[in-house]
């Protein structure tokens, strides 16, 4: 082989042997692949949120035994009513999206009812 | 770094405007002129001994910068000694002349080791004047002494301390310290290198013979001079004050002082307490000062400001006062100047109907009653009025052409000096702001009309009740139901009004504007009723007004719809704010469930 040639293969070489190293990934979490496993509930009811604090699209889990409409109120500091949805549950999880875009950072306390009847209460920071 | 590229970039500009030169031509010309700036700065000895002259603030005010002392200051100044050779000082005299018209050396005092010897000779005489040797650097200190062509000479008006210090061990840095008195040498004298350094012999005398260090090896580093014009003896402590309604966050404004027009400070913001102190700002009794009003705000979050300063109950006040409401008992619910000056809509003092109209096309979103001067929103919508003239502007000086006061973003003031303390105080208003919701509290009895029915069967709660994050003075609280469901494919936000006797109703939400679009919004509140409707940035502004005698209609009074490829409707939707009216036009709370 001539000295040109052999430059290049093994130059040609190298860059094949380093494109073909295992790449390294380690900085990066891996999320699972199931995030329903994730927000599942072992009680038979339960709400679960997807992280300690509510970002946009972040997801929860509401479990419940009987089937029908739940209300979802947020309210800010002073307890004015800032948002309430109202959303149609199976019995079981109900994995759903929580969108921020529209409240305003802070403290919120997130109410879970049904029929007028308090089922859930907890207080968490929507981003 | 920041600072250099300035520098070079003010000079940049400068010969743009004299000579209009082009970027390139601009980079040339600095390129040459590069050397040339290094000829008005000192240098050091490199290995030998530099000698500072150091401004160290004042008696009174260590951290005081040398541009802000004032006449009758006492100012600290060091006399530093770096060090940079091998050897050791073990004596040294430094000459420090001054201007005694503008300076009167009061006190010095030596920091030397234990057991040195130290004097400070003053040579004053009929008045004495270092003539320099122009063979020299000026800042060569030994050289202007030790070679010939430089010498004292008798100049009135100046004086010269020999500042002198013998140790057996080593004198380093700041070895000695000098104060001197400012005064006010007058409108014609030059006040430039008023103390300067003339010349300094430094030695080593720990060997067998005496070391001087040579010439070139004693300089005037970094600092040899001082020249400062002092300010005027003004004592008098200066704030600007203001009284806030506690719904506008006070340290989001401030003021720019301005002296003949010029700016001399940056943005100065209220603190919580709502107080600035301008005192270092203010330095002259013949100069003319001026405030201008700023906001840390950009013009959005302005705007959503006065969506909370106008609603819905600015309108129903203001049609009531001037006989528009349609529901009886009309007239005299304005109590105040301030308030006719901020529905007043068109300026020109006469408070019409139509002004009421104007501020309803407002809330509506079909009218803006803000002026577009082209200054921003906030100069035309923000009113910083001097305190006792907010207090005192009655409807009766409004209705009568007497002069308005000076509303304006700029403000002269005029700073009594007599006073150890000064205050300008402040209150604030906002254009459309009926009910004073944002404004400022109007104390005292000077503005308040007698005929307003507020002084007789009128009452308020007579607490504010936080309403989405606003405190609230109201007549009452009504009851209304708010939901958000996804119906037919749509994202649906509907409003229940539970409660009677209310005649106007206004609700501003939030949505998600990236996953949802507006549709429309459906009113369900009585034949008679104008209801409106209106979509900005994500923001729907709905509301009713009934001006017919009659009042909304209570169930589903509002429906909002949204399109938009969801299966969660958690918390797409949200509520600005809320507003309502009585009767009466008075506000009230609607308290959603």
């Amino acid at each position: 082989m001539s000295y040109n040639f052999q430059k290049w293969y093994y130059f040609w070489l190298f860059v094949l042997f380093l494109a073909c190293s295992k790449d390294d990934y380690s900085d990066f979490q891996t999320l699972s692949p199931n995030l329903a496993d994730n927000m599942s509930i072992e009680e038979p009811t339960g709400l679960k949120f997807q992280g300690s604090n509510i970002t946009d699209g972040s997801k929860f889990n509401l479990k419940v035994l009987e089937a029908g409409e739940y209300s979802i109120e947020v309210r800010d500091y002073f307890k004015n009513l800032t948002s309430k949805s109202i959303i149609n549950a199976q019995s079981g999880d109900n994995v759903f999206k929580f969108y921020t875009r529209a409240l305003q950072d802070g403290d919120y306390t997130i109410t879970i009812g049904k029929d007028g009847q308090e089922i859930h209460n907890v207080k968490l920071v929507i981003k | 770094m920041n600072r250099i590229k300035q520098f070079f970039k003010k000079i940049e500009d400068f010969l743009h405007d004299i000579y209009g030169m082009d970027k390139h031509m601009k980079k040339i010309v600095l390129l040459l002129l590069l050397p040339m700036f290094g000829y008005g700065q000192l240098a050091s000895s490199g290995d030998g001994i530099d000698v500072d002259l150091v401004y160290a603030g004042t008696t009174a005010d260590a951290n005081k910068p040398l541009n802000k002392v004032q006449v009758n200051d006492t100012i600290i100044v060091k006399l530093q000694l770096d060090n940079l050779s091998q050897k050791t000082i073990t004596y040294v005299h430094v000459d420090v002349q001054y201007n005694v018209n503008a300076y009167a050396r009061v006190d010095y005092s030596f920091n030397v080791p234990a057991n040195a010897q130290t004097s400070n000779g003053n040579w004053s005489g009929n008045g004495m004047k270092w003539s320099p040797n122009p063979n020299y650097d000026l800042n060569d200190l030994w050289a202007q002494w030790s070679t010939q062509g430089g010498s004292y000479q008798q100049v009135a008006g100046w004086e010269v301390d020999h500042v002198e210090a013998v140790s057996l061990s080593g004198i380093t840095g700041n070895y000695a310290t000098l104060h001197f008195k400012v005064k006010d040498a007058g409108d014609n004298h030059s006040y430039t290198d008023n103390i300067i350094i003339t010349m300094a012999r430094v030695t080593d005398n720990t060997g067998t013979a005496e070391y001087v260090f040579p010439v070139g090896k004693v300089r005037g580093y970094d600092t040899m001079s001082i020249t400062h014009i002092p300010l005027e003896d003004l004592d008098s402590n200066i704030y600007i004050k203001a009284t806030f309604n506690n719904n506008f966050d006070v340290t989001k404004v401030g003021v720019v002082v301005q002296k003949n027009g010029t700016p001399v400070s940056n943005n100065l913001y209220f603190d919580a307490g709502g107080q600035i102190n301008v005192t270092e700002y203010i330095t002259s009794t013949t100069d003319s000062y001026t405030l201008d009003f700023v906001t840390s705000y950009n013009a959005t979050e302005w705007e959503a400001l006065l969506d909370n300063v106008i609603t819905i109950s600015d309108v129903t006040l203001t049609l009531n006062e001037l006989g528009q409401y349609g529901h009886g008992n009309a007239g005299n619910v304005f109590t105040t100047g301030i308030q006719y000056s901020a529905v007043d809509s068109d300026n020109n003092r006469d408070l019409t109907p139509q002004d009421a109209y104007n501020l309803l096309g407002h809330v509506m979103g079909s009218v803006d009653i803000i002026p577009d001067d082209g200054t921003g929103i906030f100069n035309n919508s923000f009113k910083p009025i001097k305190k006792a003239d907010y207090d005192s502007w009655s409807i009766y000086k409004f209705q009568n052409n007497v002069t308005e006061p000076n509303s304006s973003v700029v403000h002269p003031i005029t700073v009594d000096f007599n006073q150890s303390s000064y205050t300008e105080d402040f209150k604030f208003g906002f254009i459309g702001d009926a009910n004073g919701s944002h404004s400022s509290a109007v104390e005292g009895n000077a503005a308040s009309s007698l005929t307003a029915r507020s002084n007789n069967n009128y009452t308020v709660s007579s607490a504010p009740l936080m309403s989405y994050g606003q405190q609230v003075l109201a007549d009452g609280i009504i009851q209304g139901e708010w939901s958000t469901a996804i119906e037919d494919g749509r994202v649906v936000a509907t409003l229940r009004l539970l409660s009677t006797d209310v005649t106007a109703l206004q609700l501003k939400v939030d949505y998600d504007n990236t996953v949802l679009t507006f549709d429309e919004a459906v009113f369900n509140t009585g034949n008679t009723v104008t209801n409106f409707a209106s979509e900005t940035n994500g923001r729907v502004n709905l509301g009713s007004i009934e001006q017919n005698g009659g009042e909304i209609e209570t169930g589903d009074v509002f429906k909002v719809y949204f399109s938009g490829n969801v299966t969660s409707p958690v918390g797409l939707v949200s509520i600005f704010n809320t507003d309502a009216a009585n009767t009466d036009g008075y506000r009230l709370i609607l308290n959603l469930q």
